[in-house]
């Protein structure tokens, strides 16, 4: 009788439900914080395993590698692995790492769902597959707590009980993809990613139908309303916020492009990434996908263990050192004189955009 | 002490900061002569009211834009980051930039961090956090925000 007013005045106290009382996800430790603060994006890297040591799924595509059969997938968050294995089980989480938010999100609570929903059979049978799919997913390595990684932040598919109970009721319509916004996050073709497509839905996944289907319910059951769309969409503007701002003509005094060709930017950051674009293209987002949109001209991208640059080092056209040129893919590219362009340039992929302007460019 | 003011409430994975009472202001109103540099284009001024006590030293301040708060992502534009900060405890932190050649409309936001405190995101319960009610619109003309309060990080 003690026990059972004890669970009803913490329930009351808290809100919380006695079986996420001993829910406690840990912050990363010392080694992940230098992959998720300190080392730079790492671009998209295909990663092959020899199948021979893994428990691969029968239907699992393999590649002929120089001792037999090998399991290839992109080590990237939006990369995966076969249906059925766990992402966190070939990656070690590390360059997934330094493509996501560096900072740590505690998981908790923060919704009560009954815990009667574990009886619906139905229920717990889409929950568990769209864990899987996640699990399946680079996503996991910072939202599933039994991936290893040593980073669950923000939500966990792996929550105790109902573990959608660990989201806010905004991200159902985020997760279902209904927020156009998403596909900044870029993709991998379905047929080179396992069958995992990523066009419909946040989450990459073999069956986006059915993935949608469930964040819609799960939406529905909460009763979720227009004010949480409202709160989705605000969430992806602020967190795409660079990327769709409209891009205004340089001020000259303070940014833009010399008459040598020299680029030079407001403030003392320096950059990783530099796009020179069409003006009225979009802003680049991530790979890859949307990292070179249409309009593209010239891009360039320091090697991860390469410095940063910094303003007024960099002559368009000239790719400096340490960085690689990303398009044109063959040959140069020239500034014209009296062509007009759009700028962009970022200290890192995604983050930290320094320069966004339009410029028309006339020679010394 | 702050820590004797400071109720943290964490229960269950429920998080609630209850904000203490901190004294504002005590050093003084703000400047009674328009510093010229805030008459001039591309200039973000304002005062950023700096709460008494602090118990720990400030490790980290930011000023930075966003389109939406509360913050999520990174900001559209951070114009400001200043290590170690001589802050004004219970004071005015004076915010006097140029040039801010950013333009739209967004929300001036500060962030302090303290030595204990969060990286990137603020800390609930140790970081102070603070930012405009509404967002100003930056066209280049000279920009006044006025005052705001810092407060305790909260909701991250």
């Amino acid at each position: 009788m003690r026990q059972t007013l004890f669970a009803l005045l913490l329930l009351l106290l808290t809100g919380c439900a006695d079986e996420w009382a001993d829910y406690e996800i840990t912050a990363p430790d010392a080694a992940a914080r230098v992959w998720l603060d300190e080392e730079p994006f790492a671009q998209p890297e295909r990663v092959c395993v020899d199948a021979s040591t893994l428990d691969v799924p029968a239907d699992a595509e393999l590649e002929s590698g120089p001792n037999g059969d090998q399991l290839c997938f992109w080590d990237y968050f939006s990369g995966t692995v076969p249906e059925g294995m766990s992402f966190g089980d070939l990656s070690s989480c590390e360059l997934p790492f330094t493509q996501g938010p560096p900072w740590w999100a505690r998981p908790f609570r923060r919704y009560e769902s009954p815990s009667s929903l574990l009886n619906d059979e139905e229920w717990v049978t889409e929950a568990d597959w769209v864990a899987a799919q996640i699990r399946a997913a680079g996503c996991s390595c910072c939202h599933s707590s039994v991936s290893g990684s040593g980073n669950t932040s923000g939500f966990d598919i792996d929550a105790p009980g109902v573990w959608t109970d660990s989201l806010e009721t905004y991200m159902m319509p985020i997760s279902s993809g209904e927020m156009e916004l998403h596909r900044f996050f870029g993709r991998f073709e379905a047929e080179d990613n396992h069958g995992f497509g990523r066009v419909e839905t946040l989450w990459p996944s073999t069956d986006p139908a059915r993935l949608r289907a469930f964040f819609v319910s799960e939406f529905e059951r909460r009763e979720g309303t227009n004010a949480d769309r409202a709160h989705a969409q605000s969430q992806f503007e602020a967190l795409f916020g660079a990327v769709i701002a409209e891009t205004p003509e340089c001020v000259t005094q303070f940014e833009g492009v010399d008459g040598d060709g020299v680029l030079y930017w407001n403030g003392d950051d320096e950059v990783r990434q530099i796009w020179i674009l069409e003006v009225g293209s979009e802003s680049p987002g991530f790979p890859p996908t949307t990292d070179r949109p249409e309009g593209t001209l010239w891009t360039v991208y320091v090697d991860s263990n390469a410095a940063a640059l910094p303003s007024g080092t960099v002559t368009l056209g000239t790719v400096p050192d340490g960085a690689v040129q990303m398009v044109p893919e063959a040959g140069a590219f020239t500034l014209e004189d009296g062509a007009s362009y759009k700028v962009y340039a970022s200290t890192d992929m995604m983050v930290g955009k320094v320069i966004n302007c339009s410029f028309t460019w006339t020679s010394d | 002490m702050r820590g004797a003011l400071v109720a943290l409430v964490l229960l269950a994975g429920c998080t609630e900061v209850v904000q203490p009472d901190f004294e504002y202001d005590i050093l003084g109103d703000a400047d009674t002569e328009p510093d010229p540099l805030c008459a001039e284009d591309f200039s973000l001024c304002g005062d950023v009211l700096v709460p008494s006590p602090l118990d720990e030293p400030v490790r980290l301040l930011a000023v930075a834009l966003y389109r939406n708060i509360p913050p999520v992502g990174p900001p559209f534009s951070t114009l400001l980051e200043h290590e170690e900060p001589d802050l004004p405890i219970g004071g005015r932190y004076k915010v006097r930039l140029n040039p801010v050649i950013d333009v739209g409309d967004y929300y001036v936001w500060v962030n302090v961090y303290m030595e204990s405190g969060g990286q990137f995101i603020p800390a609930n319960g140790i970081d102070l956090a603070g930012s405009t009610d509404e967002p100003l619109t930056f066209d280049q003309a000279p920009v006044d925000f006025g005052e705001f309060r810092l407060s305790l990080a909260e909701g991250f």
